[in-house]
């Protein structure tokens, strides 16, 4: 009750201000305080209410931000996906993932993937600039490796647009233009890979459809030296189905920045990457994919798979289509979604 | 009557919270069951340090990891939040030995190992109920 005469006192000094101290009968002054304004109390309940409509409607920004870049990722990866099949319809089969010269390590390399797609993704212009009679790591492609080619570029990815040396290889002391997506080369127990001359040991049946390719035997090398005849596949050769094998995905690592994808190093580990039994491969974090440890020691990490989308990869499948896979998908699914002849029934959750 | 107004409007501006709230809750990410897991493994009968041991949820879900001490002992880690503890449900058991978890050169080399194949490659399950367990336990030999 004191607090209504409070009001009605505060009532009677806003009229004396507004009114020019105008006096009027008690009567009218229920009727003036609605009139007047907002006690604090209700100024705070709405503030209260609009705070609370902004948080509400923050997150929903931030998710559609996320999802808008995320979909331009993917579109990168359809693109990407497009741009192969161009090249086979053209070609007759898809690009070799790399052509590296003899056996692994140290051994520089020639074309890859990414840059033998370029005339499919309209980079005429920079496909021309790559002498393909010098190796990779020649001088005379500096201008292809340093390039910015926005369909290989995640935008989320954090310093993705930036130049650094990658960690290892012929190339290890000159400058690579970061990229953000890896072709699948196949599955390997962490032993061995698909994307060097190292592999003899592996069925040929797990390999994947972007994997290393031999050239050069060079008369004077000893038998030990001449790699494994791999060639280049076709869509023939998909025999587990184009909708069921993996082609390219996204690979960041938000630790060791020296081993995240670089678009056109040809080398080993920097744009193809594997499919191995180890959940460790798709943590998206290279450190603590060491620190876990497994068979193979770093090298599965090297072909690991991540990216900056909370709980997802994307990839585009063999038959162009583009899907998110979890982060905690089946290890043993993944595996068999990485090669092309496998033979598994495969095939991904809805 | 001037505070009926005002309790009403608060009362409206208490159901906003509310539904927020609820709305917020809703929004929240699916939840995983993690329960503690730990246990003892031995190698042909003895207590081997640097076991190096996946538990892979089958059908998908957080993977978790443990390396054994010297008594042979491991306490299971969620892969990627770190947090103690697996998933309830069946998964399959991946082994490595520290000792073999070696990268020469970014090709790498075909290891011997001394695991037979089926601990290598997930053979093994093992069922982890809702309560947890600190008898996750396993008797790796040589033979295959």
């Amino acid at each position: 009750m004191s607090g209504s005469v409070v009001e009605r006192r505060k009532v009677g000094q806003f009229r004396g201000v507004a009114a020019g101290g105008q006096s009027r009968p008690a009567g009218g002054t229920f009727i003036s305080i609605s009139l007047a304004g907002f006690t604090l109390v209700e100024l705070l309940v709405v503030i209260a209410i609009i705070g609370i409509l902004i948080a509400l409607l923050l997150p929903a920004v931030q998710a559609a931000r996320e999802a808008a870049r995320r979909a331009q990722c993917a579109n990168n990866l359809k693109q990407i996906a497009l741009a192969l099949h161009n090249y086979h319809q053209a070609v007759g089969t898809f690009p070799p993932g790399k052509i590296t010269e003899g056996r692994c390590c140290d051994r520089p390399s020639m074309i890859t993937w990414t840059i033998s797609i370029l005339p499919y993704l309209e980079q005429q212009a920079l496909y021309d600039r790559y002498d393909q009679t010098k190796f990779n790591e020649d001088p005379a492609n500096q201008f292809v490796r340093e390039a910015m080619v926005q369909a290989y570029m995640c935008p989320v990815e954090e310093g993705v647009r930036e130049l650094d040396y990658p960690e290892s290889g012929p190339g290890a002391s000159i400058r690579y233009r970061r990229g953000s997506y890896r072709a699948m080369e196949g599955m390997t127990d962490g032993t061995g890979w698909w994307d060097a001359h190292q592999n003899s040991g592996f069925p040929m049946k797990d390999r994947g459809v972007l994997h290393v390719v031999a050239e050069r035997a060079r008369p004077e090398w000893s038998p030990s030296e001449v790699p494994r005849p791999l060639t280049t596949e076709t869509i023939e050769n998909i025999r587990d189905g184009t909708s069921h094998t993996l082609m390219v995905g996204e690979m960041a690592t938000r630790t060791h920045p020296r081993r995240r994808t670089f678009w056109a190093y040809a080398y080993t580990s920097y744009n193809t990457s594997a499919a191995v039994p180890q959940s460790r491969i798709l943590l998206g974090d290279y450190d603590q994919c060491s620190a876990i440890g497994g068979t193979g020691g770093n090298n599965p990490c090297k072909r690991g798979w991540g990216s900056y989308h909370p709980g997802i990869i994307q990839f585009a499948l063999c038959d162009g289509s583009v899907r998110a896979i979890s982060q905690h998908i089946d290890i043993n699914l993944f595996c068999a979604l990485g090669t092309i002849a496998g033979g598994e029934v495969a095939q991904l959750p809805p | 009557m001037r505070t009926g107004l005002l309790a009403g409007r608060l009362f409206r501006s208490y159901g906003l919270v509310v539904m927020a709230a609820a709305v917020l809750a809703g929004c929240e990410q699916r939840r995983y069951v993690i329960v503690p897991v730990s246990g003892r493994i031995t190698f042909e009968g003895k207590p081997t340090e640097g076991i190096h041991v996946t538990f892979q949820p089958q059908g998908g879900g957080p993977a978790s990891v443990g390396v054994t001490d010297k008594e042979g002992r491991y306490t299971l880690r969620r892969i990627d939040t770190q947090q103690p503890g697996a998933l309830v449900g069946t998964h399959r058991v991946y082994f490595s030995l520290e000792a073999e978890n070696v990268a020469a050169d970014d090709a790498g080399r075909p290891v011997k190992s001394r695991l037979p194949e089926k601990y290598r490659k997930g053979m093994i399950t093992f069922t982890i109920r809702p309560g947890g367990t600190d008898q996750a336990d396993f008797q790796l030999t040589s033979r295959p």
